[in-house]
Parts: structure tokens; sequence; C-alpha cells
């Protein structure tokens, strides 16, 4: 693809080895000190039962003022908020000194099949979505038209692969737990799979590796992601679809897919609009067909002071529905809209990934 | 969308200040990172060119001119850092002679 320079390449590694040493060593300082607090036993036995949000709220409040005595905690935070904000600082003017490499790399490998991108400038953005810079990202998805490069030369393996943030454990391999996810299709020969507010093709192109005869369907309200996923799917020779659509009203007919994978998700919208996604999802499987969803863990399934470090994304790392969505419930959401075998169970520690899915009945 | 990101109001370690002390901390150790990065990179780049011979760089002891020039210049860093806080009036006289310093 690209390579960074010097100055922009270490930098982002410098980032990469804070946050791992902030998530690690200042994280593990952060549990002993909790555990030490005499409140600490009281505050987890309450941590397990589950309670409205507004109850949420209190608890995790009074939960944050006793993690809070611990300072190494608040240089956790103070390390990951920083770190957050110079992912940018760092990354953009990286690549964009490297503006004209990558032009000439894009310009070499234009997509040539077009048929499967389909964008919809008349798309209204629902009002929950726009104007947010997720992630600290100026701009927020659209913001910057190098993000791909950003992210693919940048971010992603100087920062983002060493895991530590938000729900990611420190050393969670992203990409290893995409697979590990998608392995839990039961139906192994799947015909056709949609994913909901895919992005790009990151996602989708571990669906591939592991379905290579399915046809593969994904939607985003984000023209800027659809084009980059794309153009890396045309690249690779992906075939990847993709459309530009409100994942409440998507353009798949009634019963037409038999797989719906939804990854990472449902944390960024509120949780009304995720009971919508879900029940649209559930109209456009086939009978039979399965939807597997992975989020950030929900409050209850996790530490109280794991717990307080997923609602401090909500004000401090641009996220604002991670805490309602923490509160939600979405397997209960898969039971109201008519799935059944719903389950729900986390594949590594600190609850993530969080898996929830479910089947339509056949 | 005005694609700006707003800094954070609140403290995170307990006062406004002392984060922004935090913050100007961190980045200078970003910096002192980026530095060491690119003096191996360096230094890898002049083995190869068989320009340097890292062993002999890593053995090599100062002596004469060189290490007093090498002490001269640390005296003055430490001197600049950590007397910071307590420089608490300056003259010409003394700046004057640190032009010899660079």
């Amino acid at each position: 693809m690209i390579d960074l320079q010097q100055r922009g390449r270490s930098g982002l590694q410098f980032l990469g080895s804070l946050q791992k040493y902030s998530s690690s060593v200042l994280r593990d300082m952060a549990e002993t000190d909790f555990a030490a607090q005499p409140e600490a036993q009281e505050l987890a036995a309450e941590w397990k039962t589950d309670t409205s949000p507004a109850q949420w709220r209190r608890r995790i409040k009074r939960t944050r003022d006793v993690v809070e005595r611990s300072s190494a905690y608040r240089f956790n935070r103070f390390y990951q908020r920083w770190v957050a904000e110079e992912n940018f600082l760092r990354a953009i003017p990286a690549v964009e000194a490297k503006r004209a490499d990558w032009a000439s790399f894009v310009s070499a490998r234009q997509p040539k099949d077009h048929s499967r991108l389909k964008l919809n400038p008349a798309l209204k953005m629902p009002s929950w979505y726009e104007g947010i810079e997720w992630h600290l990202e100026p701009g927020g998805w659209d913001g910057y038209d190098l993000a791909m490069p950003m992210f693919a030369a940048g971010i992603g393996p100087h920062v983002f692969a060493h895991g530590g943030f938000a729900a990611v454990d420190v050393g969670g391999a992203i990409q290893r737990q995409r697979a590990r996810v998608i392995e839990l299709f039961r139906n192994r020969e799947p015909r056709r799979i949609y994913e909901p507010g895919c992005g790009g093709a990151t996602t989708l192109s571990v669906c591939r590796q592991q379905f290579p005869n399915a046809e593969l369907i994904g939607g985003d309200l984000s023209a800027a992601l659809l084009k980059n996923g794309h153009f890396i799917s045309e690249m690779l020779g992906l075939k990847i679809a993709f459309r530009q659509e409100d994942a409440c009203d998507v353009e798949e007919a009634d019963g037409s897919v038999d797989g719906v994978i939804s990854y990472a998700l449902h944390h960024e919208m509120p949780p009304t609009v995720s009971a919508k996604v879900i029940c649209e999802m559930y109209r456009i499987l086939t009978p039979g067909g399965e939807m597997l969803i992975n989020d950030p863990p929900p409050f209850r399934a996790v530490s109280p002071l794991q717990g307080v470090v997923l609602d401090w994304e909500t004000d401090n790392r641009a996220e604002p529905y991670f805490s309602v969505a923490g509160m939600a419930n979405l397997a209960d959401m898969m039971r109201d809209a008519g799935f059944v075998e719903v389950e729900e169970f986390a594949l590594e520690q600190r609850g993530y990934p969080w898996v929830t899915r479910g089947r339509k009945p056949a | 969308m005005a694609r700006t990101v707003e800094r954070p109001k609140r403290s995170y370690l307990g006062r406004k200040e002392l984060d922004d002390v935090m913050r100007l901390n961190t980045a200078l150790l970003a910096e002192l990172w980026i530095l060491r990065d690119r003096v191996t990179t360096l230094e890898h780049l002049l083995e190869q060119r068989q320009v340097l011979n890292r062993t002999e760089l890593h053995n090599f002891v100062p002596t004469g001119e060189i290490a007093a020039e090498l002490e001269r210049e640390r005296d003055a860093l430490i001197r600049r850092v950590a007397g910071a806080p307590h420089q608490t009036r300056y003259d010409t006289e003394s700046l004057i002679k640190q032009a010899s310093i660079g």
C-alpha cells in the first residue's frame, strides 16, 4: 500500500506501546487498587444483578468514584484519551505526506466493475448519526479523504493491532477475533450473507475467507466507507456488493439472506435503533437463517471496573451511545423480534468479543 | 461539520494544569522515542553501507576533546532542564558564557 515516513511511523508506534503499557501495567495496578477498597465486594455483588438504566447510571457513578481513587487508573485514563487524540494528530500529517504515493497506488488499481457499489446521495442521514466525530476523528467517518490509508497503513497496524482500547483487551488481535466470531455461523454453506453497518470490507473480507462461494452484501450510511470497502474488495477480487442504506430499511427482499453478521455496530446507535435494525434483519432472513452479533459486552457481563471503563468511552472518545448500549439487552431484542435459540456469551477475557446470536424459526 | 475535535474540559489527573504538564511530558516522550528510532535506524543504514561498525560504536569510550565536549553539553542540558524551576533570574554575563555550548 504505502509506507509512512520515519517520523510518522515511529510516532504511531509510540502510541501503540504507550496504550499497551497503560492497558496492561496501569490497568492491572488499578484492578489491585480497586480490590483493596472497602466497597469493592459490595459493588461487585450488586453489579451482577441487571437493572434499569437509571439504576445503572447511579451504580456506575458510585463505582467510578471508588475506582478514581486509584492514581494508576487516573493515569490509565489520561493516556487512553491522549492516545485517542494523538492517533489523528499524528496519522493525518503522516498520511498527508504520502498523498502522491497513495494517489498513484489508487490510480493503478481503479475498480473496473462498479456494479457492486450502489450509492444513494438522496439518502437522509438519521438525526442520531449526523455530526458525530466518532472516536475523535475530525469530521467523523466521512471527514478525511485519506481515511483508508490512515487506518490501513497507520493507526491499524501501529496502534490498534496491540488492542488495549475501548472493549478490546490488550493483546486482543482484532482480526483474529473477527475470524473467531464468524466461525460461529452454524450454517457453513450460506448462500447469501448481509452485514448492516459494514463500514468497509473489514468483516466481509473475513466472511469471504470462510465462505468462498457465498454472495456477500454490506450496507452502511457512510458513502466514504463504502467506496473504500468497494476499492479494497475489487482490488482483492472479493466480489462484495455495497449499498448505501439505512440498516432500519434495507433493499433486501423478505427472506432473502440466510446469514446476517453485525460487527461492532450496536454500540454506535441508540438501543431503540438497534431494536429496529434487529427486526429488519429478521425480515430479510430466510426461515432457519441465523443472525450473529458482536459488540462490546453489556455492563451486566463485566466487572465493575470494566463497566466504568466502558462507560468512560461515552464522554471521552466520542462514542455517544456506548453507555446506553451497555445498559441494553440485545438478546431480549432478538427474542422480541421473533428469533429463537437466542444465546449470548464472551469469547475472550473481559467480556469481548461479546456474541449474541439467534435463528429465525424454520 | 467543522471537522474540529475539542480538547476535553474535564481533568483526568485532578487539576487542569497537571493534565497540561502531563501532555507536555508525554509529547516530549514521543519526541524522544522518534529521535531514538531515527538514530537506531541511521546506525543500521550506516552499517549496511559499511560506513559504521555498530559494535565499535557501542564499545567506544570517549576521551580527550570529545569527552570534554560531551560533559560540557550534558552539564548544560541538566542545568537547563533540572534547573528550570529554580532559575528565578537571568543576566547577560551568564547567557554570553553559554555561547560556546551551542
